[in-house]
């Protein structure tokens, strides 16, 4: 088989819009470098063809990692409900790499969710590859990622 | 959502790693209903456009859960060898799962089965040192694997 992005076509199934908290923190440095941050989701919503619902309202938070390189490594746990009212359990781990100078946007901003999700319509999530985009947005203080499954 | 979203991702040949594997083992947890397996990386080859080297034997291996539905969640760690010397580490989460019982029937008694017959995609992350290789620990990566029996190929893909 000749390696190809056409043997791993991606699909896109959903958007989340995921809203922050004003009392995030950042500590630092840490033993290994870098510093911690925290950064607390406070609702949102998801829409997208295979699935809707919400950000269930302080149900988690971003854990990132600032890195002596100055690459964040992403690490987000928190909770969603389908519109059918199943909770589902993400965790968001990738990179963000600040903005160029004068580029509004992070120059690099990719993720890989994991889900954990009962058996039924949605267990969908935990046996596919997801990959995700990110864009950060302000006025509220919020993300919008956008999700492929890797098909 | 209120605004039209940009992101279009972008995925790109980076390498393709071939290992082979040791004999599995299995452990079945009285704590839960999964089982955890044991499989140990022989040896392998790294080859493509952007690393080429080799698997360092015995670095490490996979020790994925076999769900009861039959999906395999993996759970590996094993280092890389880059031509340069540069030694990675390497982690892969992903999923495994025969598209009908009869072909499970077949992955689980190690016989050949078709590329399309089974899903099988990773998401590696990396621990690279500063150089040439430190964009690996930068970078969101997919790898669409191929199972062959005591053997695997993935081909992985840079998220750009």
């Amino acid at each position: 088989m000749t390696p190809s992005p056409a043997d791993c076509r991606l699909e896109h199934v959903f958007d989340i819009e995921v809203l922050f908290g004003a009392d995030r923190v950042i500590f630092g440095p840490l033993p290994g470098g870098g510093n911690q941050g925290y950064t607390p989701a406070i609702g949102g919503t998801i829409s997208g063809p295979r699935l809707s619902g919400t950000v269930v309202p302080h149900s988690g938070a971003d854990y990132a990692t600032v890195r002596a390189d100055g690459t964040i490594e992403l690490n987000a746990h928190y909770l969603l409900q389908a519109d059918d009212g199943t909770t589902i359990y993400i965790q968001n781990k990738g990179y963000l790499v600040r903005p160029l100078p004068g580029e509004p946007q992070p120059s690099y901003f990719r993720l890989t969710p994991y889900f954990r999700v009962p058996e039924g319509p949605h267990d969908w999530l935990s046996r596919t590859v997801i990959v995700g985009g990110g864009e950060r947005r302000t006025d509220p203080d919020r993300s919008l990622f956008r999700y492929y499954a890797l098909v | 959502m209120s605004n039209p979203h940009p992101f279009l991702p972008r995925l790109e040949h980076a390498f393709t790693i071939s290992i082979t594997l040791s004999r599995p083992s299995w452990v079945a947890p009285a704590a839960r209903g999964d089982s955890r397996g044991a499989i140990y990386a022989k040896e392998g080859v790294v080859e493509g456009p952007r690393l080429n080297g080799r698997v360092v034997p015995m670095s490490g291996g996979d020790f994925p859960l076999t769900r009861p539905n039959g999906v395999i969640d993996f759970d590996a760690r094993y280092l890389l060898e880059a031509d340069d010397g540069a030694i990675i580490y390497l982690e892969n989460r992903g999923f495994r799962w025969a598209r009908s019982d009869e072909i499970a029937d077949r992955m689980r008694r190690n016989e050949p089965v078709g590329f399309d017959d089974y899903y099988m995609r990773v998401t590696p992350r990396f621990d690279a040192p500063e150089g040439p290789h430190a964009w690996l620990s930068q970078h969101v990566f997919v790898g669409v694997a191929e199972k062959i029996p005591g053997a695997n190929r993935i081909h992985y893909f840079v998220v750009l």
